[in-house]
């Protein structure tokens, strides 16, 4: 896998993130295209999986129906955005 | 698979931002026949389309479902009747598209000579220029094509084709989803929802880009902070963007 700025160890921290909260990647595509994205659930899995980069714009957009599940479940928002300082998860 | 639904009536997209859109997604909202969600959520999709990859003066979307082909979304009569005379005829661009899966392209109608009983037809109602690029579905289940249609001849290069491959490739995904749990009346919930949250964004996206004038990637990313820094989800936040059209103060 090729680690982006956002990686966290070997996982993708919105890998990470989408299996901390159970999603099946049809599910998380469903809450992505809820927000807004425009890439299909394969490509979304080819980001989490690391066989793409996604934009930053994408990544964000990943992030945001990540951290909204989160929300619902009355947890912090943990995925960062592009900008946000690392920290861990 | 469930049995094949009975064809609805398509959905009527005159104008892709306007009252018939919103009555289109309102029933969704209410629908649990998942067919009709999806089949709203495809004309969605048809709408955004022929609203921003631009070169079309019309787009419907063509589904083959119990081996018969059916419009579930045209943005006008005349578009209605440009898929219609296909079906009727046996041929044309959006039928070799479906049964291909490949992009189908015709840049002059008056020269083409791969449809010869449905290229006067569609001389006949203006139209020149076609593309039709296919909407992939699970094995054996519905699939079909994104049509976009040009008075003018030549309306379509490689910005409409990978714009329309984008959306193609999101209805391909919708059937796909629907495929999983064809039954499930909660799926058919969870469509309609995530299709009215997207609606909503992107017609804060839409505010967002013409008070600011920026593109639609920027207003994304403005409307994504600014929901952040108010502690709101994207769709609360939204729907006070599109709630309070004219308070530029909102857009910080």
């Amino acid at each position: 896998m090729r680690p982006g700025p956002w990686a966290h160890g070997d996982l993708d921290v919105l890998e990470a993130a989408r299996q901390e909260l159970g999603l099946s990647f049809a599910e998380l595509w469903l809450r992505y295209f809820g927000v807004g994205g425009m890439s299909t659930a394969t490509e979304v899995e080819a980001v989490l999986c690391g066989a793409l980069v996604g934009s930053p714009s994408e990544r964000d957009t990943i992030a945001v129906a990540l951290n909204e599940n989160f929300a619902e479940l009355g947890r912090d928002h943990p995925v960062p955005y592009t900008g946000d300082e690392a920290r861990p998860t | 698979m469930s049995p094949e639904p009975e064809p609805s009536a398509p959905v009527s997209l005159d104008d892709p931002d306007g009252d018939q859109l919103v009555s289109a997604l309102a029933l969704a909202g209410s629908a649990t026949a998942l067919t009709s969600v999806v089949d709203a959520a495809l004309g969605f999709l048809a709408a955004l389309a022929f609203a921003t990859i631009g070169g079309a003066d019309g787009a419907s979307i063509t589904l083959l479902r119990g081996g018969a082909f059916g419009t579930v979304a045209a943005t006008d009569e005349t578009i209605l009747r440009m898929d219609a005379h296909q079906y009727a005829t046996g041929e044309g661009p959006c039928l070799d598209a479906s049964n291909t899966h490949h992009w189908i392209q015709t840049d002059r109608l008056a020269t083409e000579g791969r449809w010869p009983a449905f290229g006067p037809r569609a001389m006949e109602e203006g139209i020149s220029s076609i593309l039709s690029t296919p909407i992939l579905g699970p094995a054996g289940g519905p699939h079909g094509a994104l049509n976009l249609y040009s008075r003018c001849e030549a309306s379509f290069a490689e910005h409409q084709r990978a714009g329309a491959a984008t959306y193609a490739a999101q209805g391909s995904e919708t059937l796909a989803l629907a495929a999983l749990e064809v039954t499930d009346d909660q799926l058919a919930h969870r469509i309609a929802g995530s299709l009215a949250a997207r609606r909503t964004i992107a017609q804060a996206q839409g505010v967002i880009m013409a008070r600011r004038h920026v593109p639609q990637e920027v207003a994304a990313a403005m409307l994504q902070r600014s929901a952040r820094a108010g502690e709101l989800t994207l769709l609360e936040y939204a729907t006070g963007v599109t709630a309070s059209m004219g308070n530029t103060e909102l857009i910080g």
